[in-house]
């Protein structure tokens, strides 16, 4: 049964048979590691060197990705909202986009760029060179070692990374409003805590460890799927960034509305 | 009255394995019996199904149909978990050694360790010590496998199969891509666990030395069929095309 769902995935169905047998892969690793989670037995040791390598090793990234798109997104926003006399207008405006969806989906595609592709390159590379057969065959299994340790700790950084991503967009954002185009610090500050809620960082915070879900999900499989070599290993660290990308964009917009209805945004009121 | 001695199950019972790859047939009907504390070699050339037979013994590959028995237990259906107590039984020396790229060689030899439960320092370090010294290479431990030759990766593979005391070994193509001087040396090795150790061995191997050196039983495969089972002795005799060209290719290639 196995094999014939592999085979028709890798070649004999038509795209949407493939897909909708890619979906059942995934549907299932991820039961896999639920299940996994609740045994006893996980290795702290390595959920931390894990948490070390992508929440650590993703700041530079995070906070160059938050600040400067948090000051881009100032300076048009000032530029048409000054037309209007609406220049401390500014600060709500970016505070919104960077909490709600900014934020969580520009960190996450940082992270699948960065991560994913470590993270599908490295148990690829430990699945071609038999790595992955040694750990079966010491009774270990590649789930318990491999992907569980990732996921723990991509759900434990998420929500941080893209707290900081926010943090610095609105750090830029206000830098460059305030001292460059002159809105009064005050105007600004007092508009910006009026309309941003708890709601809103929540919502960033919640989307943000789903993408991190997703993206420690896609990779792994595609990590432990690989096969024909260094040519597979290349195919498998591609498709993790290009399918978890993908993935981000399109469950955002269905998380967007979920959470708008779960935990809506303070009414704008300038 | 007097009981008839009940014999015990052999090692491994394979009855009419069959298993394919990518739609083609890799394993047509495989049967044979592994008994206990002897070495069975698994001959053949290139793409006979040798490893991907191996690779049925522990569960690393699951039956199209047929069956394996590992002590009497079939495992061709058990779930991947409950395989766990049968795989610590039995220690794999894999092609190109599978060592841990991210671990040193103490690290790697003390990771079955570990898994199987052992939280004393101290007796883990003294178990990769005696590995490492029965396998040649005392003092190793600190080295990463990517600075170890090809003869040194097999040899910390091997340390590293055999340190959780399992009770059968497999070894996937043991001297395959070593000179004939590593090739013979890593053969001793093998003959000496099995005599020191008294291990239950399969060799999966193309190396007709190493099967006389070795084979206590010889299965002979061709396109995934048994072509020859039972001792080396047997095989030199045999009438069967396949294995005479085998031969005589293998004595060509030595002169």
């Amino acid at each position: 049964m196995r094999k014939t769902a592999e085979y028709l995935a890798g070649r004999g169905a038509a795209p949407a048979m493939r897909l909708l047998i890619y979906l059942g892969q995934l549907a299932r690793l991820g039961l896999e590691i639920i299940g996994s989670i609740g045994k006893p037995g996980i290795r702290w040791r390595l959920v931390l060197s894990q948490i070390i390598l992508i929440g650590i090793g993703s700041q530079l990234v995070v906070i160059i990705t938050g600040a400067f798109t948090g000051a881009v997104f100032a300076a048009q926003a000032y530029f048409k909202f000054n037309e209007l006399g609406l220049g401390s207008a500014t600060g709500p405006v970016v505070s919104i986009a960077m909490c709600r969806e900014l934020g969580p989906v520009l960190a996450a595609l940082m992270v699948a760029g960065r991560m994913g592709a470590s993270m599908a390159a490295e148990i690829g590379t430990m699945r071609v060179t038999e790595q992955v057969d040694a750990l079966r065959a010491m009774g270990v299994p590649p789930i318990d070692y491999l992907v569980v340790p990732r996921v723990l700790a991509i759900l434990v950084s998420m929500p941080i990374l893209v707290g900081e991503t926010i943090v610095f967009g609105m750090l830029a954002s206000e830098l460059l409003t305030v001292q460059l185009f002159g809105v009064p610090a005050v105007w600004y500050e007092t508009q910006l805590m009026t309309h941003t809620g708890v709601p809103d960082v929540l919502t960033g915070l919640v989307k943000g460890t789903c993408f991190g879900g997703l993206i420690v999900l896609i990779s792994c499989h595609q990590g432990l799927v690989t096969s024909e070599g260094a040519v597979g290993v290349g195919r498998a660290t591609t498709r993790a960034v290009v399918y978890s990308s993908l993935a981000i964009l399109v469950s955002n917009l269905f998380l967007s509305l979920l959470l708008n209805l779960l935990l809506p945004t303070v009414t704008m009121d300038l | 009255m007097s009981h008839p001695e009940k014999k015990p199950p052999p090692f491994f019972r394979i009855r009419d394995l069959r298993q394919t790859l990518g739609g083609h047939p890799v394993l047509r009907g495989v049967s044979f019996d592994v008994t206990g504390g002897e070495t069975t070699v698994i001959l053949g050339g290139s793409g006979a199904g040798k490893s991907v037979l191996l690779k049925h013994l522990n569960g690393l590959m699951r039956p199209l149909s047929g069956s394996v028995a590992v002590n009497g237990t079939d495992i061709s259906m058990l779930p991947e978990r409950a395989l766990t107590p049968i795989r610590r039984q039995i220690g794999v020396l894999f092609q190109d050694g599978a060592l841990f790229d991210s671990l040193s060689v103490g690290e790697n030899i003390a990771f079955p360790l570990r898994e199987a439960g052992e939280r004393v320092e101290s007796r883990i370090r003294d178990r990769v010590d005696e590995v490492l010294e029965l396998v040649g290479l005392k003092g190793q431990h600190r080295k990463m496998p990517d600075t170890l030759s090809g003869g040194m990766r097999k040899r910390v593979s091997l340390a590293r199969a055999i340190a959780g005391r399992p009770d059968c070994m497999l070894y996937d193509e043991p001297t395959a891509g070593l000179d004939p001087i590593l090739s013979e040396s890593i053969t001793k090795l093998i003959g000496e666990m099995k005599k020191e150790l008294r291990l239950t061995s399969v060799v999966v191997t193309h190396n007709l030395g190493a099967m006389r050196f070795l084979a206590d039983q010889v299965i002979f495969l061709k396109n995934g069929e048994v072509h020859y089972c039972g001792p080396p002795a047997g095989l030199d005799a045999s009438d069967d095309p396949a294995i005479r060209e085998f031969i005589s290719a293998d004595a060509m290639g030595r002169t």
